[in-house]
């Protein structure tokens, strides 16, 4: 079976794009932990202005989905998986502003309180546990992986509810009460985007919606 | 792999020029041989017709219903030796042109491969009968069979050589309209069938006018064949010109005259001798008028494709 | 509690998925076969068809060449016994009828069924005579009836504005496109009940072919129509239901849609992203 050679490795460099942007996206993870552990404000720094190679990729990611539509008329999984790229890279292109934000929040303040501290960096090593599980999903088409993965969002969401609504009362000021609930949030959102991801590779696999 | 160096040896390959320059004049040459050839016959014709007709009148030619050309009073009305051909040709068809065609269509629409393969070829044993031998079995047996139940048969008619005529042309009607009706391609028929249409249907309608034109060439040529027919009727028919309409009776054909004279004495520069030149070409003329009727039959019926 | 889920929508499958809605929803059924087996002499070239058509729906018939997807359309009407060493086992019912009892002759099936081939077919005759071949033979002469019959029948084929005024010219004179919809016209003239269509545009340029895929979209509401076509983007695009026809058998029938976007046999997914065949 080795018709439509090109065609084929189109598809896998299509995929090569996704691994990539997600690749640097945990490394990025790291880097924040690194952020606001240490509250490294050069680092911070460079996170946000780097944030265009990943902006960058997602065009790539783009511009290849809508050139293999065109040229070679995709059905079936070889369609589910070009439109999935293209909503899996719109994910990952949110995380990368989701971190960017995060290390934004760096730049004005520096959170203290360790309680909290070690709740938003639980947050951020998971999020990364995710992401590289949810590729190691793709790579090896792991239905079960996929699924386990989409319910660890709700790990996040739960360390989410505790910082914002019971740890929140030991910081005293305003201020930092304020950017604590932002960083929070952006930290939810990411856990969201990862869902997404982990649901657009379940319609990859399986064509249908995950319930 | 070894090296073919096919492009460099297509590129150092000297092909004969001189083949191709002088191919075209030599095909030019033969043709303008044959055509030459006709005008050279054509020539003769007329030239020899106009000086039969500086010694006949040309209004007794064509209008006197009597020729005569052996005796010391001469007749010299074509009508008679027209009528004489057109008998034969008329019984000729009457035989062939039916016969022909329908088993040209159960060939080609009706029959099995194997039947077919059969019958095609006994056809074409019949169509390599010498002529000569013909005449013989319309003598030697068609006479007699026929005179067995129509006691005023003559010796010498016109409906014995007609009917052998006719069997003599049969082939060549039936293989060329065969070979009309298995051009016309499947599609058409498969177009038919498929709404519905039964096979005669088909046939009749779709099949046999789309091959019209071959139909009507294969019968054109079937009758010129008939027109120029010599032998059968040379045999068979008899040497009596006459006016009448009766083909129980002896009659003389065209070509049978033309028979008679040059295989008896007729001296160069006689009356005899240029009539000959005057029948040809009234049988020349015949043939000729043959082929445009059927050019213009086939015209208007035309289906092209 | 505030829980905001971000949720980007999947894509949204329109599963009409008539497998599984009731009896009422579906179209009735025109074409069944039962365990159809053909033979071309000892090659089994159609094994064990079981495959239902349903009224004023296209289906299409798809697969690799020498699948049977042609042999079996061609059963269909009874066309495939114009080859002598043709053997057939099994039943089709059109309309609970078997097309293969002798109580419906052939002709009769195929004034009902009628069929538009691959290579544009019309008769060496003129675009009137052509359309009106089909009348006639069934016993309409009178000249009123058969200009309306020839007009109605150019009119669905979305050709009459071209041909109206030249009617009497012979229809060799058209292009290839406009031939094709005097032949679907000319099928058109005896009201059949269905037609079929073996690869009725692979002979075409794109712009006749895009023609002909929107006449079926209108003819699909009087007629029902099945089509046979190796080009899947046709499939896609016309049909309401695909078959997958491979060796002989049928490997999966289903909505259109499912076939295309997630179809559930291996085999099936293979051939409609080409990767064999």
């Amino acid at each position: 079976m080795s018709a439509r050679v090109k065609f084929v490795n189109d598809l896998e460099e299509l995929k090569q794009y996704i691994y990539d942007m997600s690749q640097l996206l945990s490394e990025r993870f790291d880097s924040l932990v690194n952020v606001l552990e240490n509250n490294d404000r050069a680092l911070a720094k460079e996170l946000i202005e780097r944030d265009v190679d990943i902006n960058e990729l997602e065009v790539k990611i783009n511009d290849q989905s809508v050139s293999l539509i065109t040229s070679q008329s995709p059905v079936a999984s070889d369609l589910r998986l070009i439109i999935s790229c293209i909503k899996i890279a719109e994910d990952l292109e949110r995380i990368g502003d989701n971190i960017s934000n995060i290390a934004e929040v760096s730049r004005r303040t520096q959170i203290m309180n360790k309680q909290i501290l070690l709740r938003l960096t639980t947050m951020i090593r998971l999020a990364k546990l995710m992401l590289d599980d949810a590729m190691v999903a793709m790579k090896t088409e792991d239905l079960s992986l996929v699924n386990e993965i989409i319910e660890r969002d709700n790990d996040i969401d739960q360390i989410f509810v505790q910082v914002t609504m019971s740890d929140i009362y030991e910081e005293t000021d305003a201020f930092v009460t304020g950017q604590i609930q932002l960083t929070a949030k952006y930290l939810e959102r990411i856990g969201d985007h990862i869902e997404n991801i982990g649901e657009h590779i379940f319609f990859t696999l399986t064509g249908k919606r995950y319930k | 792999m070894v090296d073919l160096n096919i492009r460099e040896r297509i590129a150092n390959n000297q092909r004969s020029k001189l083949v191709e320059k002088t191919v075209p004049i030599v095909l030019f040459s033969i043709t303008i041989i044959s055509v030459l050839t006709t005008i050279g016959i054509l020539y003769t014709l007329i030239v020899e017709t106009v000086h039969f007709f500086g010694r006949v009148s040309i209004v007794e030619f064509l209008t006197s219903t009597k020729w005569n050309a052996f005796s010391s009073t001469p007749s010299w009305g074509i009508f008679p030796l027209i009528l004489g051909t057109l008998k034969i040709v008329v019984i000729g068809a009457i035989v062939a042109v039916p016969t022909g065609i329908g088993a040209a269509i159960y060939l080609s629409e009706y029959a099995s491969d194997r039947t077919r393969r059969i019958i095609k070829p006994i056809l074409e044993v019949l169509a390599g009968i010498p002529t000569v031998v013909y005449g013989a079995f319309a003598i030697t047996f068609v006479t007699p069979f026929l005179q067995s139940f129509i006691p005023p048969l003559n010796h010498f008619n016109a409906l014995s050589p007609g009917i052998v005529v006719g069997i003599m042309i049969l082939p060549m009607i039936a293989s060329l309209t065969e070979d009309a009706l298995s051009s016309v391609p499947n599609s058409m028929r498969e177009g038919s069938l498929g709404m519905g249409a039964t096979k005669f249907e088909t046939v009749s309608k779709v099949v046999l006018p789309a091959a019209i034109s071959g139909v009507g060439a294969a019968v054109v040529l079937g009758l010129s064949r008939a027109i120029g027919e010599t032998m059968i009727v040379s045999i068979a028919a008899g040497s009596t010109p006459n006016s009448s309409f009766n083909i129980l009776e002896s009659l003389q054909t065209m070509t049978g005259f033309i028979v008679q004279v040059t295989s008896g004495d007729a001296a160069f520069g006689t009356d005899v001798y240029y009539s000959l030149y005057a029948v040809g070409m009234t049988l020349f003329i015949f043939t000729l008028a043959m082929n445009m009727i059927s050019q213009w039959i086939t015209k208007r019926f035309r289906e092209e494709y | 509690m505030i829980m905001t889920k971000e949720k980007t929508s999947a894509i949204h499958i329109d599963n009409k998925n008539l497998n599984h809605s009731p009896m009422e929803m579906q179209n009735k059924e025109i074409f069944t076969s039962k365990n159809f087996n053909l033979w071309y002499g000892d090659n089994h070239a159609l094994k064990n068809i079981n495959l239902s058509f349903h009224e004023n729906e296209i289906s299409a018939i798809i697969g690799p060449s020498g699948c049977g997807k042609s042999t079996y359309i061609k059963s269909l009407n009874r066309m495939v016994e114009l080859v002598p060493i043709v053997r057939t086992e099994g039943e089709i019912l059109y309309r609970d009828t078997n097309i293969l009892d002798k109580n419906m002759t052939v002709e009769e099936l195929r004034t009902k069924v009628g069929m538009v081939f691959q290579k544009p077919n019309p008769f060496p005759k003129s675009i009137y005579d052509n359309v009106a071949y089909g009348p006639r033979i069934h016993g309409i002469k009178d000249k009123k009836t058969l200009d309306q019959v020839v007009e109605k029948s150019l009119r669905q084929a979305a050709i009459w504005d071209e041909v109206k005024d030249r009617l009497n010219d012979n229809a060799y004179g058209l292009s290839g496109g406009q031939q094709q919809r005097i032949c679907i016209a000319r099928t058109l003239a005896v009201e059949p009940d269905i037609v079929l269509m073996d690869e009725p545009t692979s002979a075409l340029d794109p712009i006749s072919t895009i023609k002909i895929e929107d006449l079926m979209q209108e003819l699909k509401k009087e007629y029902s129509i099945i089509i046979v076509t190796h080009n899947m983007q046709q499939a896609a695009r016309v049909s309401d239901k695909t078959a997958f026809f491979y060796q002989g058998n049928v490997i999966e029938y289903n909505d259109t849609n499912i076939i295309f976007e997630n179809p559930h046999d291996k085999r099936t997914e293979d051939y409609v992203t080409g990767r064999f065949g």
